[in-house]
């Protein structure tokens, strides 16, 4: 007896091992990029060291980064497109969501295979873009906002929270003489918080780091959205062909980059507890 | 479908309904359901315009179509397009690219998640347990151009960290991100660093809705640890392992972000994806009706994966994921 439980001890600080390396081996990238924005650029690019705890510390790097207008511009941009896509998009996904509940209504069903089909086929890049150049919405933030405003994924993922849902709810409530609307606003949507949660912070974190859309729509420099911004000075300035107003310090680089990062870092730990929840609600039926 | 009319019981006189009466008839179902119509209706509108009337443009797929001309000068060439695709040197490059680079990422990123939240679920302390979930979760809320800078800057052949972990054994320098050997490694790694973690959510999900029963009860047949992992957990998650696989059938071919962000031309040739193709020749050089033929013929195969694949669990498992 007592052997197997040392085996299953062992086995235990073999898994808990190996967790904490995988783990070190997501953080050791973060440390690295913040040990190198705190540094002076010279010991930033020294070779022959570890960047993982700076030698000096200096905020000068950041300092750096207010004096760039481009980047407060873009930051302001890409905080515009997150707040208004990802707010409006929860708010349609909820009512379509649950409106796709009612299965049994004409028409929903087909509506649903609609909904469906786009999951697995698209016209593709180049049919979207010349959708958006029709509509007028080219150098517009708009371009960044509606095409991607909600997702079949998401409509899906809310719809099998609802119907997880007991009927008795709304049943009960509309015996208390609430009509429709009023179980939706009132009573569906306040016990739904943590799929909303969870939803929200899904269309945040695609608009917060969307990439694609802003390089194919926007050609007006102030109009760019932050990813975009950071692409060309994160990498694209070590080409050697770029102009030199795109040479920046090591240091200034990684501070940028780490300056995108914070606002997920403090967001995160908040909704940690419902994204899991949100997720294995939704995916009882689903 | 006529035996099922026939069998129906009642009302089987046809009757003649007027026109007028049909639509009052329409009218007052769609009054009495008004409320689920009008929520539907915004979201509607969204997909019909953003993911149905694209689906118009794809005629410039079949047509000589440019930029000057216009869609309804352009000149209809059947197939034409289709055929050019394999006789073009490059398309074929990204073509083989894009299905080495699914299948590695598949091959290696597809079980990675799984095996992490095995290990997860037999760590007994909860609060370890939840610290390494937190930082695993955390690199799939960072953007391609984060990752792709960190990584970049982290296998630099000056001074990069991983070569100076390297140097210490004596190994390196290798430059990574410039070598044509190494650089699609790099694509699937940073992937499977990028969203490994968040992948697990969902079989710790399925891990925790698993009944104690069974556990139980393979522990009177004189299961081990690893018996009840082989067993128990993993027949039990295999549902959910079918549906997140044939699910990730649809974005499998999509690799644009991450290869965009990190590739160079010394490495182009062996990570130049069907994606970033379109971009070159259709936003780049304004080929419109090639790039358009292009991502047609992408979205062909895709769907055509994930119909087979579909097929398939259903042979094994006698039902279908969609």
């Amino acid at each position: 007896m007592s052997g197997k439980k040392l085996l299953s001890g062992s086995a235990d600080a073999l898994i808990i091992a190996f967790l904490l390396f995988i783990s070190a081996a997501m953080l050791i990238p973060l440390l690295n990029v913040l040990c190198l924005s705190l540094e002076p650029n010279y010991i930033a690019i020294e070779p022959s060291r570890l960047h993982i705890i700076p030698r000096e510390i200096t905020l000068k790097a950041y300092a750096e980064i207010i004096k760039k207008g481009q980047i407060i511009i873009s930051f302001r941009n890409s905080v515009f497109i997150t707040v208004l896509g990802s707010l409006s998009g929860t708010l349609l996904t909820a009512m379509m969501s649950y409106g796709l509940c009612d299965a049994n209504v004409k028409g929903i069903k087909f509506i649903s295979y609609l909904i469906l089909f786009t999951m697995m086929f698209s016209g593709g890049v180049i049919p979207m873009y010349m959708l958006i150049k029709n509509l007028g919405l080219m150098n517009n933030l708009m371009a960044l906002v509606l095409p991607s405003i909600m997702s079949a994924y998401n409509v899906i993922l809310m719809r099998s929270f609802f119907k997880s849902l007991p009927d008795s709810l709304s049943d009960s409530a509309k015996i208390d003489g609430c009509n429709e609307a009023r179980v939706f606003w009132r009573i569906i949507l306040p016990i739904s918080k943590p799929i909303i949660a969870t939803i929200l912070l899904f269309y945040a974190v695609a608009r917060w780091n969307a990439y694609f859309d802003g390089a194919m729509y926007i050609t007006d420099r102030n109009k760019k959205p932050m990813q975009v911004i950071l692409r060309e000075l994160l990498i694209l300035s070590d080409s050697p062909d770029t102009s030199g107003d795109l040479d920046i310090g090591m240091n200034v680089k990684m501070a940028i980059a780490f300056v995108t990062i914070v606002p997920i870092l403090c967001v995160y730990p908040f909704l940690q507890k419902y994204f899991t929840q949100g997720i294995l609600l939704g995916s009882i039926k689903g | 479908m006529d035996a099922k009319i026939a069998a129906m019981p009642c009302e089987a006189k046809p009757r003649i309904i007027p026109l007028e009466k049909r639509a009052v008839a329409v009218a007052r179902y769609i009054n009495l359901h008004k409320f689920t119509y009008l929520l539907i209706l915004p979201g509607l509108i969204y997909f019909l315009i953003f993911h149905y009337s694209p689906l118009y443009f794809l005629q410039v797929a079949f047509k000589d179509y440019n930029i000057f001309k216009g869609l309804s000068a352009s000149n209809w060439v059947g197939f034409k397009n289709f055929q050019n695709l394999f006789s073009t040197k490059f398309f074929m490059q990204a073509f083989s690219n894009t299905v080495i680079l699914s299948f590695m990422n598949k091959l290696f990123g597809f079980p990675a998640p799984i095996i992490l939240a095995l290990l997860l679920n037999e760590v007994r302390l909860p609060k370890l347990k939840k610290l390494v979930q937190t930082v695993v979760y955390l690199p799939h809320f960072l953007s391609w151009v984060i990752v792709g800078s960190i990584f970049i800057t982290m296998l630099s052949a000056q001074g990069g960290l991983v070569n100076e972990l390297l140097g210490m054994i004596g190994i390196g320098p290798i430059s990574f991100m410039t070598s044509k050997a190494w650089f699609r490694w790099v694509l699937v790694f940073t992937e499977i660093w990028k969203s490994c973690g968040w992948g697990t959510i969902i079989y710790l999900a399925s891990i925790s809705g698993i009944s104690p029963e069974l556990y139980e009860a393979a522990v009177v047949d004189g299961a081990g640890r690893l018996g009840k992992i082989w067993h128990i957990t993993l027949p039990c998650i295999i549902p959910t392992i079918i549906v997140v696989f044939v699910l990730s059938l649809a974005k499998v071919l999509n690799l644009f972000d991450q290869v965009f962000v990190m590739y160079n031309p010394l490495v182009s040739s062996v990570s130049e994806t069907i994606d970033t193709y379109v971009y070159q020749i259709g936003i780049v050089r304004a080929d419109v009706a090639f790039a358009t033929t292009v991502g047609l013929f992408k979205n062909v195969i895709t769907v055509a994966l994930i119909l087979l694949t579909n097929q398939a669990v259903k042979k094994i498992q006698g039902e279908t994921v969609i």
